[in-house]
């Protein structure tokens, strides 16, 4: 047996996927969704003859049927935007994505009970509704970002939670972002007022600020609250202490100082019972990531389970300030699909620990999520170039260069694409990488 | 009406293969077989990012032909062959997207076995940066022998041609790698 079959004969079991149970259940529902999609194009192609056949009848019949075509197009018209049901799945919506969960997700948008609307403005983004009636509307912001447009009301109460800062508006257009240990509120038009534990801001028109999360988020996510029948709200305000969590590795579980009593929306209780992906009710295996688990969010990460390595992460779990920590902190969020907070992670890592050996990974690391999962190539140029610069000879600093230009080249930066591709060339002259480098950099090959 | 819980099926060491036929919900299929096409589909690809993609399409395929399919052997046997087709597919895609510039090639493999030291990262990542520059056909072949552990009679079934193809696919792989990893 050669050397390099039997360097691959003890490493091949370790070129495994991180598959755990998270990221099965969302390959399942896309399968789903695919099947349904497509026993629906087949129902539809079967049944396009017959409607054609039907057609021609109902053309003959159509003035003894008595229809009033521009009454049925304003009933549709005034169905349009769905409704966030406290308490079943919307017809308009695909079950699989609201289900019993009743979450919404990027690119619905849905009117509330009072005329207002919402809609996730990100990906991982997820918004649900405690209280949805005329008279009293409360959200509660789990992860990610959200655009609310709410009519005035001077007798409805509208408020959005996003962890432990409430969002409070008499009639205003919004955006709320809730990122690792802060949130965002910008308000586009109207005022509204923002309670955190150190007190309250008013915004108006034009401001946009970060609220500081350093006290707990009171109310717990979806998947760890209470059944999902506890609809109605007590009459007064104010936040709960969250239950403890775990021990994370490296730190160790925080309480949310009581603000009042019976909470806005929360549902505290000391035996979650979640709701999952699929859909199904509480009673679900103990090994389930949906559950609030009982490892720290290191052991979860290490174990291949990002999701819920990051959603203990997304509620507060300590990560310790050193490279190491912050570095699995940003894969946790990275492989979870939340590439804003891996590259809050990785920023740190480059801020704070300038010297460490893992900071050169670390900018380059950052250089691909900012070009691959955020579209933001100008910022990528910059983080690949820290990259090369923090270790010019080390073994990332070519591939450094080589997305360098790429960068460049996708920010429209045609002069910096061209002049980062002949310091390539110059540099690597027998890479094989130097044809794509080229053509990014729009330098004709020799 | 919610999905049904899926129950864990406990195999005790030792046992034999799966002889009888597979009684299995939807959910319950997907539970146990998805994490096998997800294996195969990572060490194919050598890219975290495109796995759920092929993961989907395979299962997509599999559950039109799950009646077919007498029992756990076959089924895996099954699955392998589509989830190869199906990698088969993407690379040649990824070869035209390489050679018109739009990919640059198989970045740093994304493992998340942490006992991985850096020079054992560095050699699979190089190994996957070499197979990117590879003809398909013969990557496919060596990944199967080489990544998955396959023996050379199931290699020529996955692959979907003779014993000897498969060979001379695979050797030719071989040797191409070896002398990349030695010269570069």
């Amino acid at each position: 047996m050669d050397d390099l079959s039997h360097k691959l004969g003890s490493l091949r079991h370790k070129v495994v996927p991180a598959w755990g149970p998270t990221r099965r259940e969302r390959a399942y529902l896309e399968v789903e969704r695919i099947r349904k999609h497509r026993r629906a194009r087949d129902r539809s192609l079967g049944a396009g003859l017959g409607a054609l056949a039907l057609a021609g009848v109902s053309v003959y019949l159509w003035p003894h049927l008595g229809f009033e075509p521009a009454q049925q197009a304003a009933e549709v018209q005034a169905r349009t935007l769905p409704r966030l049901p406290p308490t079943a799945a919307p017809a308009s919506a695909a079950p699989a994505e609201l289900g019993a969960s009743e979450i919404l997700h990027v690119g619905r948008r849905v009117r509330l009970a009072d005329g207002s609307t919402a809609e996730v403005t990100t990906a991982d983004g997820a918004l649900e509704a405690t209280v949805d009636r005329p008279e009293e509307v409360r959200l509660r912001l789990g992860m990610g970002a959200a655009h609310f447009e709410v009519v005035p009301n001077l007798r409805r109460e509208f408020s959005v939670f996003a962890g432990a800062v409430e969002v409070v508006v008499v009639g205003t257009a919004f955006d709320v972002e809730r990122a690792v240990g802060r949130v965002r509120v910008a308000v586009t038009h109207g005022k509204v007022r923002v309670r955190t534990a150190s007190g309250d801001a008013l915004l108006v028109a034009g401001d946009a600020r970060w609220f500081d999360e350093s006290v707990r988020a009171a109310e717990p996510f979806a998947d760890s609250g209470a059944p999902r029948s506890a609809r109605r709200l007590p009459a007064s305000r104010g936040q709960e202490p969250r239950a403890e969590e775990p021990a994370a590795n490296g730190g160790g579980a925080r309480r949310a100082p009581a603000r009042g009593p019976a909470p806005e929306g929360a549902r505290v209780s000391s035996s979650p019972a979640p709701t999952d992906l699929y859909g199904r009710a509480q009673s679900v295996p103990a090994s389930s990531a949906w559950q609030l688990p009982r490892a720290g969010w290191r052991s979860l990460n290490q174990s291949g389970d990002y999701e819920a390595a990051y959603r203990l992460l997304a509620r507060g779990a300590a990560v310790a300030n050193d490279p190491d920590a912050l570095m699995e902190a940003a894969d946790a969020a990275r492989l979870s699909n939340h590439p804003e907070a891996a590259a809050s992670y990785l920023r740190q890592v480059l801020d704070l620990h300038r010297a460490s050996p893992v900071t050169p990974l670390a900018a380059f690391t950052l250089g691909r999520v900012l070009l691959e999962r955020l579209g933001r190539p100008a910022e990528a140029a910059g983080a690949f170039a820290t990259a090369r610069a923090l270790a010019p000879q080390g073994s990332l600093a070519q591939d450094a260069l080589a997305r360098e230009v790429e960068a460049w080249s996708k920010a429209g930066d045609a002069k910096e694409a061209y002049e980062r591709s002949r310091l390539f060339m110059q540099r690597y002259p027998d890479s094989r990488r130097l044809r794509v480098v080229q053509l990014y950099g729009g330098v004709q090959p020799q | 009406m919610p999905p049904p819980s899926i129950p864990l099926r406990l195999i005790a060491p030792g046992a034999p293969p799966q002889a009888a036929p597979l009684e299995l919900s939807d959910t319950q299929f997907f539970e146990r077989f998805s994490p096998y096409v997800a294996r195969i589909g990572m060490r194919l690809l050598g890219r975290n990012a495109d796995v759920d993609d092929l993961v989907q399409e395979v299962f997509v395929a599999a559950y039109k032909k799950r009646d077919q399919l007498p029992n756990e052997g076959a089924t895996r046997g099954w699955l392998a062959v589509v989830a190869v087709r199906t990698a088969r597919r993407y690379l040649r895609r990824r070869r035209v997207r390489m050679f018109v510039g739009l990919d640059l090639g198989t970045p740093p493999l994304e493992l998340i076995d942490r006992t991985l030291s850096p020079d054992e990262h560095a050699l699979l990542s190089r190994v996957y940066q070499i197979l990117d520059q590879m003809n398909v056909d013969n990557r496919l072949a060596w990944t199967l022998r080489y990544i998955e552990g396959e023996k050379l009679e199931d290699v020529a079934l996955r692959c979907g041609c003779s014993l000897a193809t498969a060979k001379r696919r695979i050797a030719a792989a071989h040797a191409h790698l070896q002398s990349e990893m030695d010269g570069g």
